[in-house]
């Protein structure tokens, strides 16, 4: 039993706690996030872990979304930790904010439509993917290709919004 | 068969298709040029998707205020630096064409500047976001002693912290140099930095940048450039409003960071600046009119013709010396 929890903590907390920053933005979020994740795993071990722990994962999220939202709380995106790195001021700077922008473009899309393209960037395959979000098999394929025409879309939005204000 | 619909051109991509669908697929794709276009679209959007998302793993930035000394002083000219370059370049636009474009040279204005300085000022308490776009207000206009180098026209404008006392000047003086004093900018509007330095809006890369300038560029010996962009003219002071100027920037370990714009000079320039002649306006430290305040917080701007075609112009966070030191450096 201790064997099995240890492996499914080892297989698949990378990738949880990894999928669960891309969503949140907020890696201390994203931490504890995944730790219970983890710990309703252990309380009961699912059969088929990979959609169980991710369909948890993306459920805590909207949960503690709603939460937030009631309490006000300002969600912190970014952290004080310094990255130990020698990129320049201006790379760093141009990083951070190329991701703000992503981030800005994927809170424009729908719930379902950042779910598959987070859990397909996991690598799930369109059967995890549909036994995770609950969409239907056949439609995985349709919504996952909007969702990305719906998240490039936006992302340009976003950057012509900030070129059309330097202008 | 008829054409692929778009989930399944997805679901091939993705490695998700049932095998006997794969071969039906790939089957009409030998077949069907527009579905192979297609295809390759889907092909172009999943890699960009993919990089989009991966673009989140970014580790997060450091709170301004938790940065090294030197990112914080790399930060604020990313917006001070360039609202005082809007504000500077149209404050020379008065110098040069007058308050409502009238023809002048540069000449004509540094003997005006040099013969009535008159001074204004503006309290960082005045300098609130919209007023920091209308330089007309929040300038200060200041003339000092008139020097030359060389052949090349050479002017050094300062713009200082409003701290100081200062007579005010009337409504109607024309500005000439902005003052702004660096937290009063950097207060102005937490959206303007975003702007300014939006990753895609301007960034080039260095032999976008030599090929634009025709072949050469102009770099500061002894510092490696942390970016280029492509900035309007009317942005730079000194350079053709009508045409793009290369914008290089620079961190210096003691000078905090640089802005180097330059511009090749065309021919109907270099006749202006003929016209000019070698003389220039320097605006520097220690006049009578100057406030006192410590010269490291001061904005200085340097701007030249090299003799060589080029219009350069120098922005730093630095007392005028050692601009002008930097100055030498640029090769």
């Amino acid at each position: 039993m201790n064997d099995l929890i240890t492996e499914l903590f080892r297989q698949y907390h990378p990738s949880v706690l990894r999928m669960l920053i891309r969503r949140t933005g907020d890696p201390d979020r994203a931490e504890d996030l995944a730790a219970e994740v983890f710990a309703r795993a252990f309380a009961a071990p699912p059969q088929n872990p990979r959609p169980w722990l991710f369909a948890v994962a993306l459920n805590l999220v909207r949960e503690d979304a709603r939460r937030a939202s009631r309490h006000g709380r300002r969600l912190q995106l970014l952290k004080a930790e310094t990255p130990e790195s020698t990129e320049t001021p201006a790379d760093a700077y141009d990083r951070v904010e190329r991701a703000a922008g992503v981030r800005a473009a994927l809170d424009r899309l729908s719930e379902r439509d950042r779910e598959v393209l987070l859990l397909q960037a996991e690598g799930f395959d369109y059967d995890e993917i549909a036994a995770t979000s609950g969409l239907a098999r056949g439609a995985v394929g349709t919504t996952l290709a909007r969702a990305r025409k719906r998240l490039v879309l936006a992302y340009h939005a976003e950057q012509e919004a900030g070129i059309r204000a330097t202008r | 068969m008829r054409h692929v619909d778009e989930g399944t051109l997805h679901e091939l991509l993705d490695g998700s298709l049932a095998r006997a669908e794969t071969v039906r697929v790939e089957a009409h794709l030998a077949n069907c040029g527009a579905c192979r276009a297609r295809l390759d679209d889907a092909h172009a959007l999943v890699r960009e998707t993919a990089d989009l998302i991966l673009t989140l793993d970014t580790p997060p930035a450091p709170p301004l205020a938790s940065r090294p000394s030197v990112l914080r002083r790399t930060r604020w000219p990313a917006a001070v630096g360039w609202a005082a370059s809007i504000t500077i370049a149209v404050g020379i636009g008065f110098a040069l064409h007058g308050p409502m474009g009238a023809t002048g040279t540069p000449a004509a204005a540094a003997a005006d500047a040099a013969s009535a300085p008159s001074v204004a000022r503006s309290t960082a308490a005045e300098a609130a976001p919209d007023r920091a776009k209308g330089p007309r207000q929040d300038a200060v206009r200041r003339a000092g002693s008139t020097a030359s180098a060389g052949g090349n026209t050479v002017s050094v404008k300062t713009a200082h912290p409003a701290n100081a006392p200062l007579p005010s000047r009337s409504a109607s003086a024309p500005p000439e140099v902005l003052r702004m004093h660096p937290s009063a900018a950097v207060a102005l509007d937490a959206r303007a930095e975003a702007r300014t330095r939006h990753p895609d809006s301007n960034t080039i890369t260095l032999e976008d940048a030599i090929q634009r300038l025709g072949g050469s560029i102009r770099l500061i010996d002894g510092l490696d450039p942390v970016s280029v962009a492509r900035v309007p003219g009317s942005m730079v002071e000194g350079a053709d409003p009508r045409r793009d100027a290369i914008l290089v920037r620079y961190v210096d370990p003691a000078l905090g960071a640089i802005q180097l714009a330059q511009q090749r000079i065309l021919a109907a320039d270099s006749l202006d600046a003929l016209a000019a002649g070698p003389s220039g306006n320097v605006a520097s430290p220690g006049t009578s009119a100057m406030p006192a305040v410590p010269m490291q917080e001061a904005l200085s701007t340097v701007s030249w013709s090299d003799g060589h075609g080029f219009q350069m112009t120098l922005t730093a966070m630095a007392p005028a010396g050692s601009l002008a030191a930097l100055r030498a450096r640029v090769h």
